[in-house]
């Protein structure tokens, strides 16, 4: 769960991480805690990190989906990395996953992402 | 000894001895170090997780805070939250535990740089309560202390808290001027959110 402001708008700010067994972005008013719009991220479980793009309308956010979404074991539960870019309104530009086999674990698709960064 | 050799002789002992790094103050930064000695390694034989991550651009500090139940990294083997910086070089700066007169903050949740880029806030857990922190990145002590009890708290009535990383240190509101936290976590099971003016 994080809180992070928007860099062209500083009315509002930002609520990312797991709502409702979703990964899910909210956007608020500052003034009166106002909800503007709430997406909900079916193909993800989580948002662990966003990175902003100085005076810029995008963002980059990553985290990962749980594809056995009742696996109760975290360590076996199977996991796929998930990377996105989404424009201040929630129109989200483009969705990409990755993940690999993974020769040291008994469970495959251990995949997570835990940082993104941007680098202009 | 140069800072190269030190650095890397203290990154050796790290795992053995970190309690007795943590209080090393006779570090000489002064020089430069050539030579980049990663990964750095703090913890215990006990679990240690990192929540919090950040770069302190005018300073050059990462800044590195999280839990741990290592009694051989902590000063005992409860739930410890943690805070320290290292420079580029990997050298220790500074590294603390934090104490609510005598609790200890269990957990570092997470932490993000506040508006102005000058200070770090910090929210985490002590005395099972939501605390929130300003740091002081160069000097590492706190600025402010904040811990957050529910209003209806009784002996019968003791909420249920996780805390997370989500914390925005906005210190000048747009509207009004004013210093404001903004906070969320889970209080029972419910999404909380909150906004707190700063002292």
């Amino acid at each position: 769960m994080n809180i992070f402001p928007d860099p062209i708008d500083n009315q509002v700010f930002y609520l990312t991480g797991r709502y409702q067994g979703n990964a899910s972005i909210m956007r608020f008013n500052k003034i009166n805690g106002r909800l503007r719009w709430y997406a909900k991220l079916e193909k993800m479980s989580i948002i662990r990190a966003w990175t902003q793009v100085p005076l810029d309308r995008h963002f980059y956010a990553c985290g990962d989906f749980e594809t056995a979404y009742a696996a109760d074991n975290i360590n076996t539960a199977e996991h796929t990395a998930a990377v996105f870019r989404m424009r201040n309104d929630g129109e989200m530009m483009w969705y990409s996953t990755f993940s690999g086999t993974n020769a040291l674990a008994t469970a495959s698709k251990q995949d997570r992402c835990f940082g993104v960064s941007f680098n202009s | 000894m140069n800072n190269c050799v030190r650095a890397f002789l203290l990154t050796l002992i790290a795992a053995v001895s970190y309690a007795k790094l943590w209080d090393n103050n006779d570090i000489n930064n002064d020089e430069v170090c050539l030579q980049n000695i990663w990964p750095i390694f703090a913890g215990g034989s006990s679990r240690d997780l990192v929540n919090c991550f950040a770069y302190h651009k005018e300073s050059n500090l990462i800044l590195v805070g999280g839990n741990t139940t290592s009694s051989d990294f902590a000063p005992a083997a409860n739930e410890h939250g943690y805070l320290y910086a290292l420079d580029m070089d990997g050298n220790f700066k500074w590294g603390r535990f934090f104490y609510n007169v005598s609790y200890a903050v269990s957990d570092i949740s997470g932490c993000q740089l506040s508006s102005d880029g000058e200070s770090l806030a910090v929210f985490g857990k002590g005395k099972s309560q939501p605390i929130v922190m300003e740091m002081d990145i160069a000097k590492g002590t706190s600025k402010n202390f904040l811990s957050m009890e529910y209003f209806l708290t009784s002996d019968t009535v003791t909420p249920d808290y996780k805390t997370f990383g989500a914390i925005y240190y906005d210190k000048k509101d747009y509207f009004n001027g004013k210093p404001y936290y903004y906070l969320s976590f889970l209080m029972d099971k419910k999404l909380e959110m909150v906004k707190m003016e700063a002292p």
